[in-house]
């Protein structure tokens, strides 16, 4: 059993060792919202992991999300705060939006040069900001699949993916309407005529 | 099975021993002293259509056994006496020029070949749409070739690969960008784009060749990478390429996709990829 262990070991420790250099492997993930009907969900799809010689030049991204509960509104290219990554020599990236029945293909392309990107661009951004329109209540997942994602010279880049999600809950806490509020004045008045009626005799 | 079925079917298996060692070794074939007198050569034919051939041996020639084998369509089983006649079925999906040749076995590692006879198996159906395996090409560099493959639709509801028949003619608008030869294989000549027309009867279809300079990534054959050849590739975007000859998959992955157009960009011979 020993000797078995220690074959097992051995074994992984050299193919371990024996295997290709590992390639970068970047974070992919869609941010969470809980909103309430006739609002708007905005999520946000992030990225990290860069660096290392490894820049973003071009993504080509499915975002799911659950027609019966959202609607895709908008989306908007580039991190809020950074500016778009994929621009950073501002000759206007290229930049394609495609909705689908319970879908979204996000496209971004950059022309900036190889050399920029792997120098300037930060290693974790935010790649765009999603707008859906809540439907219906309940809970939509955000899954993402990935079509392409590609490094500064257009290298496939290995990713893991993290799947946001949007809450839809219902809009406030419903207002009585005014035969309610009567019932609820009448009832109050009979209990405070009871107390009245306890403390007199 | 009785005693002459067995010694039959070992003179057949011997026969095609002899036929493919023959082949593939390129062993003694002798002076061609065995020809084919029927059908003669251009006989048309029509796909499924059984036929009679005729093999005539020169006098005082002693073969083993006497074979026929037509060019996808099969051998005949081997006859070890005359009348040396044979009957092969044509396929009912061959269409165009067939070779038939014959083969007299003097021993089992030798034989003789007669000329090839050409027939030609045509169906008689009207065709009623044409239909090319690829509705474009884009070549990498000049002297890449890549096969065509036509189809026709007919009036009694049939389809045939109608490639090599006789009565299909591919030409080229520019043979200096590009020629197709009779079997319908394209060759990448010089730079540039232009059209193939492929005619069969009445019904003709074009095809768009496009060969780049040698500036890989110049998909337009311009002289330029930039925005047109990346609209080339993003016209195509997450779809299967064509082939290993296909330029826009500039990675050879096997798909056209976002990878490809970020090399492309790195390619461009203008920053911003800006068309001139």
């Amino acid at each position: 059993m020993r000797k078995i262990i220690l074959f097992v070991a051995i074994l992984a420790v050299a193919m371990a060792g024996a295997g290709p250099a590992k390639a970068n492997t970047v974070g992919l993930s869609v941010s969470s919202a809980t909103v309430t009907l006739g609002t708007t969900a905005t999520v946000t799809l992030d990225i990290t992991g860069l660096g290392n010689g490894t820049a973003l030049g071009t993504f080509d991204l499915n975002v799911g999300f659950d027609p019966g509960i959202l609607g895709f509104s908008s989306a908007i290219y580039g991190d809020p705060h950074l500016g778009d990554q994929l621009d950073l020599e501002a000759l206007g990236a290229l930049t394609n939006t495609t909705p689908g029945v319970g879908t979204v293909e996000l496209f971004e392309l950059s022309f900036d040069s190889a050399a920029v990107l792997a120098s300037s661009q930060a290693t974790s951004f935010t790649l765009l900001t999603l707008d859906f329109n809540p439907l219906g209540l309940g809970q939509s997942a955000l899954p993402i699949s990935i079509n392409a994602l590609g490094d500064q010279n257009g290298n496939s880049v290995n990713a893991t993916t993290l799947d946001g999600r949007v809450t839809v809950n219902p809009s406030t806490v419903a207002a009585p309407e005014p035969g309610t509020v009567l019932l609820l004045g009448s009832g109050l008045l009979a209990l405070v005529g009871a107390a009245r009626k306890r403390i007199f005799h | 099975m009785n005693n002459s079925s067995k010694v039959s079917s070992r003179i057949f298996r011997a026969a095609q021993v002899s036929v493919i060692l023959m082949l593939t070794s390129g062993l003694s074939l002798g002076q061609q002293t065995i020809t084919i007198t029927s059908p003669t050569n251009g006989t048309r034919v029509t796909p499924g259509q059984t036929i009679t051939i005729q093999v005539s041996t020169a006098s005082g020639a002693s073969f083993i056994a006497v074979q026929v084998v037509g060019e996808d369509i099969g051998f005949a089983p081997p006859l070890t006496a005359p009348p040396y006649s044979f009957t092969l079925t044509v396929p009912s999906n061959v269409v165009g020029p067939r070779n038939l040749t014959a083969l007299g076995i003097t021993s089992p590692e030798n034989g003789v070949f007669s000329p090839s006879v050409v027939i030609d198996s045509e169906t008689d159906a009207i065709a009623t749409a044409l239909h090319l395996n690829i509705s474009r090409i884009f070549f990498q560099r000049s002297g890449q070739q890549m096969p065509l493959n036509v189809t026709a639709t007919f009036t009694d509801g049939t389809s045939l690969d109608i490639t090599k028949s006789s009565l299909i003619s591919y030409s080229s608008a520019d043979s200096s960008i590009a020629t197709v030869d009779p079997n319908g294989r394209v060759t990448a000549v010089g730079p540039g784009v232009t059209m193939l027309n492929v005619n069969y009867g009445t019904l003709s279809v074009q095809l768009k060749v496009s060969v780049p300079n040698s500036i890989r990534g110049d998909l337009n054959g311009d002289g330029r990478v930039d925005k047109d050849d990346l609209n080339i590739i993003l016209a195509a975007l997450n779809t299967l390429s064509t082939g290993p000859h296909d330029a826009r998959d500039l990675n050879g992955d096997g798909i056209i996709n976002a990878l490809d157009a970020r090399i492309l960009v790195t390619l461009c011979t203008s920053m911003g990829c800006a068309t001139h």
